[in-house]
């Protein structure tokens, strides 16, 4: 039995691995190498690869980047916030979803609606509203929340513009995630909680959330993975004024910022834009699997 | 046993086929084969002259017979899409680029300096373009011909002007405001904001004649808001354009910018503390679309403080000035046609002291009366691409810069004006006559804030334009001396930490 | 027993405070809340550019199409949209094709390597495409597949790491018995897989589909990178270049709106005949 699938291993696995290695193991390979030259998009300083080799100074210009280390750290204030955020507003949607019970698949189509949209449709639509509409409702004559005004000119306002934008878009999608790990949960838990006196917080803590843990997994995992990666929502709503952008932005940028441009030093940022999107990967899977044993 | 050589295997392939493609693209330097589907590519990265573009390289390729490929594209991208072509196996033989790409170009070897071009009548066509608009890295290369020349300044209708202060004639008064000091400049901004506000002003002297206001408002003068139709939104009206008036009083063109010294970076600090002063005279009188517009998070909000409404501002007669390009005349054109014939460029002022100017023999006068003009794009010939189109993008060049037919579709067909314009360039566009009227007079300043780092795209919008717009015109309130000290000082740090 | 048989009279998992009149009355909010943008978005598309700044919040005043025929011309629509979804239905079919036969090879043949080429195919999730765009243009552009078939080999490649996740987990549940029943009636390779294992991981191949479907149909940057200002467009790069045209530094209203009205049509009709495949696709998606 064996021998028979693995005669035809490679004749059935070799198109979705020679796509895998064209598309990104062999430029993920390549970068990475560039990200050691100087490297400027159309040629190599010096005349080759070879010759442009510059070791680990790319690496260490990276560090002294004021403009990238900003991002850096904006990227993981966003991140945490935006990771939060979402999952809590999906997992109320889904509680709510689920103690409604009936007549529910309107709202339904509604939460899930957002997601649809692409990061620069909906970027054209949010930053006016943020920068239009929120102004007069919450300006002056308004409900008056200083707050909720012009988030878009301040790099403290924008994190949360950007928190309510992606919590509006993705919450849907988590919410839908939430209601398949609900019904999941054996209702005679509930029952038996109900009979030892458990209220409804001390049921959610001790007997929903433990549940819940292989879909909050996958919800942290999406929610990291497409978060920390952000771009278009970005580019949308400030393009980077009043610091504001992100590491996906940044690393565009590094090449606009400078002449000629030093595509060197932005294939070196997103390598280390890699390595922390893993690791934080990593040890997210990690410390959510190890709950998931002990629930 | 199997495990361990499927497992080599891969890796073995894997790490060849990544060495395969590095030598490909990193050593690959192909030879350059020519191309079978057109004679030669045209890359015109100005969206300005795109269709018009079209249309003369069809009329050159029924006259020639040959087959073109053009491109057109002019947004913030155009960099990068032109770095694509120049990778791919169909490079341009012919492109646009500036200061900014001549560094990335002349770095790679692709573009070639004109006084070593093969054509000769484009070799004395490139030995004829004056000193101060030559592309070059430091100032002895010739790297191409100059698409048109462009210039800005405070645009002024001539109506609003005669009605203001009850004009017969505006020459006299508008002759007089060129030759006007900062101080009286400033007075008349002060003076007119007074009138605007209460329909009574104390008369202003400009040159050192008396101006006095007319008794009362027209229905055009009536429609005032404020003296400057500003675009708070857009970080290049001031940081490019207004820092490029201060870097004028240090460097006379690109090329110097670009080859900067730390001490003449150090010396833009009071050049940039007058504009400061400057930006704040004009950021407080500016126009609103029902009163005065403040600042604060309104003046910098992209969906009212934008260049589409600063422009509206201008040309519903909300504003006195507006501080733009001749490129802005098609906007105005939609909004409102019957103030073009009536328009001109008055040049912009800052209050400098003699010591605050660097460039060798220009006064304070003749740094208060001229504008800037510069030309925005050159056409340049890639290397990289066969002789034979490399000879065919210098015949074309050559004929659309000295044939009759070339240069009238210049004029004509792309509305610009030529480098090398004489009196007879004549336009329906007033603000292209006006820019010609002081070319010829020789109050032009230059455009050094394209030399400066990564041009107007780091310095001039994520330094000096991010400083004003996200400390300054963000908020209420005066600015003090300190303020404009503190601008120009924390502007000059971020050229020199970029420094290299 | 009894309750579990009937789903009509399901339990909720936790009783909420407030009772279910509460809660409706929540959902409603939240659901106004999230259709704002959307509602913002379709009264907007039909007024001229002063109304729209001036008072975005107002109904129009009178409901005429002028504004979202003329963007929906500008951006090419009909051209637009069959391009976009032509690439999307090829990408997809690129990616359910080769990843659901590798899962299955990787799946069939548990060995070492087969683990440590699931790892890198997962772990490619993680790479943020900015570290190997540059080379990836550079390396398709060489080969003459700067264009719309390289395209959607690059969907392609993209879509795997997710996909074979995704099939990699669903396959492993599948009986082998199925499978050597069939082998031993004398199926072939090809009936094993079309006629045995494809049918058996439907549910997953809607998920794959959804999922992938979406991020492509919506996708910018690659469709930026790959075709620039060709002349065949996507609908959201027709979207961005009208808005550049209009004026580099220009917020044309009234064209935007409309513009992105009539963009997200195609895939919100879909999505309400097809509601049942996108909730059970990301339902899907998410049990491993």
């Amino acid at each position: 039995m064996s021998g028979y699938y693995k005669k035809w291993f490679w004749p059935l696995a070799l198109p979705g691995l020679i796509l895998f290695a064209a598309v990104v193991l062999v430029p993920f390979l390549i970068g990475l190498f560039y990200s050691f030259t100087s490297w400027r998009g159309t040629y190599f300083v010096g005349g080759s690869a070879w010759s442009s080799f510059v070791g680990l100074d790319n690496y260490t210009r990276i560090f002294q980047s004021r403009q990238f280390l900003h991002a850096l750290l904006y990227t993981l204030e966003f991140t945490a916030l935006a990771v939060i955020s979402i999952s809590a507003a999906g997992l109320l949607l889904a509680l709510l979803l689920d103690y409604a019970g009936k007549r529910v698949a309107l709202f339904r189509t509604v939460f899930f609606l957002p997601n649809l949209l692409g990061g620069l449709a909906l970027g054209f639509i949010w930053q006016f509203i943020f920068q239009n509409v929120f102004n007069r409702m919450f300006g002056e004559g308004g409900l008056n929340i200083e707050f909720l005004t012009n988030m878009t000119q301040d790099s403290t306002k924008n994190l949360f513009a950007l928190v309510i934008m992606v919590t509006w878009q993705m919450a849907g999608y988590m919410m839908i995630i939430f209601v398949a790990g609900l019904n999941n949960i054996p209702r005679d838990l509930y029952e038996a909680g109900s009979l030892d006196g458990a209220n409804a917080w001390t049921k959610f803590r001790y007997i929903t959330l433990p549940m819940l843990m292989p879909s909050i997994t996958i919800v942290l995992f999406l929610t990291l993975a497409s978060c920390l990666k952000l771009l278009d929502q970005n580019v949308a709503l400030t393009n980077g004024s009043f610091n504001t952008s992100m590491l996906s932005l940044q690393i565009l940028r590094t090449v606009r910022y400078t002449q000629p441009p030093d595509y060197g030093q932005a294939q070196a940022q997103a390598v280390v834009f890699f390595v922390l999107v893993a690791i934080i990967g990593l040890i997210q899977v990690y410390i959510t699997k190890k709950k998931e044993v002990d629930a | 046993m199997g495990k361990r050589s499927t497992w080599s295997r891969w890796t073995a392939g894997a790490a060849g086929l990544a060495l395969g493609a590095v030598l490909l693209s990193g050593c690959g330097s192909q030879e350059a084969k020519a191309p079978t589907n057109y004679d030669f590519y045209i890359f015109n990265g100005k969206s300005e002259n795109a269709e018009a573009m079209e249309e003369v390289v069809d009329r050159y390729e029924a006259e020639t017979g040959l087959t073109i490929k053009l491109f057109s594209l002019g947004t913030t991208d155009v960099a990068e899409t032109l770095r694509s072509e120049m990778n791919s196996s169909a490079k341009p033989a012919l492109f646009s680029t500036n200061i900014g790409g001549v560094m990335e170009w002349s770095e790679s070897g692709a573009i070639l300096d004109l006084n070593e071009a093969s054509n000769p009548e484009l070799k004395a066509l490139a030995a004829e373009v004056p000193e101060p608009l030559r592309l070059s890295a430091d100032g002895s290369q010739n790297y191409g011909i100059p698409y048109n020349i462009e210039g800005y300044g405070l645009i002024v209708d001539t109506r609003m002007a005669e009605q203001l202060f009850d004009l017969e004639n505006p020459e006299p008064f508008l002759e007089d405001f060129k030759a006007a000091t900062y101080d009286e400049f400033e007075n008349l901004v002060n003076q007119v904001d007074a009138y605007i506000a209460t329909g009574q002003a104390d008369q202003v002297m400009l040159n050192g004649s008396p101006y006095p206001f007319a008794a009362s408002k027209t229905e055009l003068t009536s429609r005032l808001t404020g003296v400057f139709a500003e675009a708070g939104a857009e970080k290049w009206t001031y940081g490019d354009h207004m820092g490029n008036i201060a870097l004028n009083a240090v460097f006379s063109s690109a090329v110097d910018a670009r080859n900067a010294s730390e001490e003449q970076v150090e010396q833009l600090k009071g050049p940039l503390e007058k504009l400061a002063r400057t930006l704040d005279l004009y950021s407080a009188h500016a126009a609103g679309m029902e009163g005065p517009l403040e600042r604060g998070p309104s003046y910098i909000n992209s969906t009212t403080a934008s260049y589409d409404v600063s422009v509206q501002l201008f040309a519903t007669g909300k504003a006195l000035f507006l501080k733009q390009g001749n490129w802005v005349y098609p906007n105005i054109e939609k909004l409102n046609a019957d103030i073009l014939p009536t328009l001109t460029f008055l040049p912009i002022k800052l209050p400098l002291q003699q010591e605050d100017i660097q460039v060798e023999g220009l006064t304070v006068e003749q740094f208060n009366r001229s504008v800037p003009q510069f030309v925005p794009s050159y056409y340049a010939i890639n290397t990289k691409v066969t002789e034979r189109e490399q000879e065919l993008a210098q015949q074309f060049l050559v004929w659309l810069n000295t044939t009759e037919e070339g240069r009238r579709t210049i004029v004509e067909d792309f509305q610009f004006i030529p480098y090398n314009a004489d009196d007879s360039v004549k336009f329906e566009n007033t603000l292209n006559n006006s820019l010609i009227q002081y070319q010829l007079a020789g109050d032009t300043l230059s455009n050094p804030f394209n030399g400066s780092p990564a041009g107007g795209a780091y310095w001039g919008q994520e330094v000096f334009g991010s400083i004003l717009q996200e400390r300054y015109y963000n908020r209420e309130g005066e600015w003090t001396p300190e303020d404009y000290r503190t601008i120009a000082e924390q502007s000059v740090q971020g050229w020199q930490d970029v420094m290299y | 027993m009894i309750r579990a048989a009937s789903p009509e009279v399901r339990k909720p998992a936790l009783r909420l405070p407030g009772g279910r009149i509460a809660a409706y009355a929540a959902l409603i909010l939240l659901a106004l809340c999230t259709l704002f943008p959307l509602l913002f978005l379709f009264v907007n598309s039909f007024k001229d550019q002063g109304a729209i700044v001036a008072q975005p919040m107002a109904l129009p005043k009178e409901w005429s199409f002028a504004y979202i025929s003329s963007a929906l011309t500008q951006i090419h629509f009909v051209q637009a949209a069959l391009i976009t979804a032509g690439i999307t239905i090829l990408s997809v079919g690129l990616i359910v094709f080769c990843s659901s036969l590798l899962s299955w090879m990787l799946v069939r043949n548990n060995s070492l390597s087969s683990r440590i080429l699931l790892l890198v195919l997962t772990a490619a999730m993680l790479v943020p495409f900015q570290s190997l765009m540059y080379p990836l243009i550079h390396q398709f552009e060489s080969f003459g597949l700067k264009n719309i078939p390289g395209l959607i080999l690059m969907y392609g490649g993209f879509g795997l790491g997710m996909s074979v996740f995704l099939y990699h987990g669903f396959i492993r549940s599948v009986p082998l018995a199925l499978e050597e029943a069939a082998l031993i009636d004398g199926a072939s390779i090809g009936s094993l897989f079309f006629r045995v294992v494809f049918p058996l991981v439907q549910p997953i191949t809607v998920t794959v589909i959804i999922l992938n479907a979406l991020w492509i149909w919506n996708d910018y940057l690659l469709p930026f990178l790959v075709l620039g200002n060709a002349e065949y467009k996507t609908l959201t790069l027709e979207l961005y270049y009208a808005k550049m045209l209009a004026g580099q530094f220009s917020n044309p209203w009234e064209l935007i709106f409309p513009a992105v009205f009539g963009s997200i049509i195609p895939i919100v009709v879909l999505y309400l005949f097809l509601q049942k495949y996108f909730i059970k696709g990301v339902t899907e998606g998410a049990v491993k």
